[in-house]
């Protein structure tokens, strides 16, 4: 096959480093939101905030009951379990908390239940509720 | 800060056992050597590190002191035998294989500069912004590091089977890398996991340049750059924290090695090959079919072309690379986190999905649009290959042959698996396709190794030095020759 003539290759070195150039800019023009204020689209970084308080009332670590106003399977229930247990980590969160031994279960809300009504509906009783939506609740006991 | 001293101990102690063990002796340009050992060693060090770790967490001994302690004792092991090789490549003089030079290599330096700082200072905002990493990092790579860096046998959760809704049984390399970095500083601050994803990120850059560099010149190295740089995925998952790139990192170390492995008298770039291929498999299950499938064809093509008593000496030198990486994630799948993922529970019934053509026809097209945003405008990187293609038009070395078949035979083959899983799982479809543009992250940087070997050397006939000829160089010549 014939070889291209400098010039040819010069050239087309040349548009190659001015369009990587020109998709560069454009890449820090199109992720501007990515690198603003509102990145955290989930509010993930906020969720060690709302549930600092809860933390420090649980054991260190092992499984944790949870409970939501929100089904997992809905986006928003998956970003509020996913959250919470980011959030809560190295503390295990599970829906499947009645065969647990532990007596805890937390309550993560998006918006405001009658919390006395939701835990007897469930076998809980609130032992406390921290504001926000987060709210920590015990198993009552097996009769 | 103790969690940086702790990433920066695992790149030392793996930079200076790829120096030890190099896999390029006597290749050049210099710095293209130097390149690709750096990225090759923090990859390697990462690798490492992790699953030592992983072993220090599980027999409930991991702390700063047993951390740091095992690093010193694997670095110093790593100088001795660094020291020792030393002398021993002192006799000889580097050798600086000739390249094709381009007279405008320093417009291609600036722009790859330029480029690299305009995206760089982008991503370290991002990094700065979005701290957590999108959503897989902090619904499972990262989750499963704070787990592994809890207390006592919190690791237990990273496996559990209530984890199931985050897939427990993905391989551990990332969390287990950066929990690390946690449990030696005691703190699970985020600088952790976003200094190993730009890591990952860099050393993924260096190893393209630094390979292509050395088999095709300076010029097509500046090039491949720049079209990797110009991939907006690739920059934008990088900086996400998820497990991709560090796969694209490993899969590409595995073939570019296979490349070089081609020209060299010594084992060593054949061992790291199979050391990087172990490690994709260590890093997501992606990297286990790309395992798979690159020990099958490489055994395949080179019982072809050498025939099959040749071929099983070099395959066993692979498996031996591989094999770390091997035994920790089978022992991983199979005793620590059985499959828990409904692709694998699913069993024979996935397979009456490969029935419904709508599936077929809903893979290709995400598959072509996912290509479509690889990039955005005339800067798109597949327009750039064809000004290249164009341009220089192909020409590749005869040596390079065969690595090319492998290389672009494990390609589709990914490809195609890839496609398969999506068609049979029984999850919902649409979410599937969703990690489409991230399965072709994991594949592009050997793609753009693959298009810059057959692509003809960007050079313009400037006069290059005459190369020096040594002893080991020449022997891996007549080797490269005999094969």
């Amino acid at each position: 096959m014939k070889e291209p003539s400098t010039a040819v290759v010069t050239a087309a070195c040349a548009a190659v480093a001015l369009l990587s150039l020109w998709s560069t800019v454009d890449f820090y023009r199109d992720t501007e939101d990515l690198a603003g204020s509102k990145a955290d689209v989930y509010q993930i970084g906020a969720q060690e905030d709302r549930f600092r308080a809860l933390a420090s009332a649980l054991p260190p670590t092992g499984a944790i009951g949870y409970v939501s106003d929100r089904a997992w399977g809905e986006t928003v229930g998956t970003v509020m379990y996913d959250g919470a247990q980011y959030a809560l980590a190295p503390r295990l969160l599970t829906e499947r908390w009645r065969k647990l031994d532990t007596p805890w279960v937390v309550g993560n809300f998006s918006q405001a239940v009658d919390l006395a009504q939701f835990a007897s509906k469930r076998g809980l009783t609130v032992v406390r509720d921290f504001g926000s939506g987060v709210v920590l609740f015990r198993k009552e006991p097996a009769r | 800060m103790i969690a940086l001293l702790s990433i920066a101990s695992a790149v030392s102690l793996g930079t200076l056992l790829v120096c030890s063990a190099d896999p390029v002796p006597h290749r050049g340009p210099r710095w293209a050597a130097m390149l690709l050992r750096a990225a090759l060693g923090a990859g390697a060090g990462v690798g490492i590190t992790s699953i030592v770790f992983l072993f220090l967490d599980l027999s409930g001994v991991a702390g700063p002191l047993t951390i740091f302690g095992s690093d010193a004792i694997l670095l110093v092991a790593a100088v001795f035998a660094q020291r020792a090789t030393w002398a021993a490549r002192k006799q000889e003089a580097p050798a600086e294989e000739p390249s094709a030079r381009l007279r405008w290599n320093w417009m291609l330096a600036l722009a790859f500069g330029l480029v690299a700082l305009i995206a760089g200072g982008r991503m370290i905002q991002i990094a700065q912004a979005l701290p957590v990493g999108q959503w897989d990092a902090w619904a499972i790579w990262n989750l499963r590091a704070k787990f592994l860096a809890g207390p006592g046998d919190a690791w237990r959760a990273a496996v559990s089977p209530l984890l199931d809704r985050t897939h427990p049984d993905y391989p551990l390399l990332l969390s287990s890398f950066v929990a690390r970095a946690w449990k030696a500083a005691g703190a699970m601050d985020a600088l952790a996991p976003i200094a190993t994803a730009l890591i990952f990120f860099c050393a993924t850059m260096a190893l393209l340049v630094g390979a292509v560099a050395l088999l095709r010149g300076a010029a097509s190295a500046l090039l491949a750059g720049l079209v990797a740089f110009s991939t907006t995925p690739l920059l934008v998952w990088s900086i996400a924290q998820y497990a991709d790139v560090p796969t694209a990192f490993y899969c590409l170390g595995a073939i570019a090695l296979i490349f070089l492995d081609v020209t060299q008298a010594s084992r060593w770039p054949l061992l790291w090959a199979g050391f990087c291929a172990g490690l994709a498999a260590w890093t997501k299950n992606e990297g286990v079919a790309f395992l798979a499938w690159l020990l099958i064809v490489y055994l395949g093509v080179m019982a072809w072309r050498q025939g099959l008593g040749r071929a099983w000496l070099r395959w066993r030198l692979l498996l031996a690379g591989a094999a770390p990486g091997i035994l920790i994630t089978l022992w991983f799948k199979l005793f620590l986190a059985p499959p828990a993922d409904p692709l694998v529970r699913q069993g024979l019934s996935g397979a009456a999905r490969l029935l419904q053509v709508e599936r077929y026809s809903a893979v290709a097209v995400e598959f072509v649009r996912q290509l479509v945003d690889l990039g955005a405008g005339a800067g798109h990187p597949l327009i750039l290959l064809a000004i290249l293609l164009a341009a220089l038009r192909w020409q590749w070395e005869e040596c390079d042959r065969r690595p090319l078949l492998i290389g672009a035979a494990v390609l589709i083959l990914m490809l195609l698996s890839d496609c398969a899983i999506i068609l049979i799982t029984p999850a919902d479809l649409q979410f599937e396709l969703a990690a489409v543009g991230r399965l072709l992250v994991q594949i592009w940087p050997i793609a753009l190794l693959l298009f810059f070997v057959i692509l003809r050397k960007a050079g313009d006939g400037t006069p290059l030095p005459a190369p020096v000829q040594t002893k080991a160089r020449a022997a891996g010549r007549k080797r490269a020759l005999r094969r």
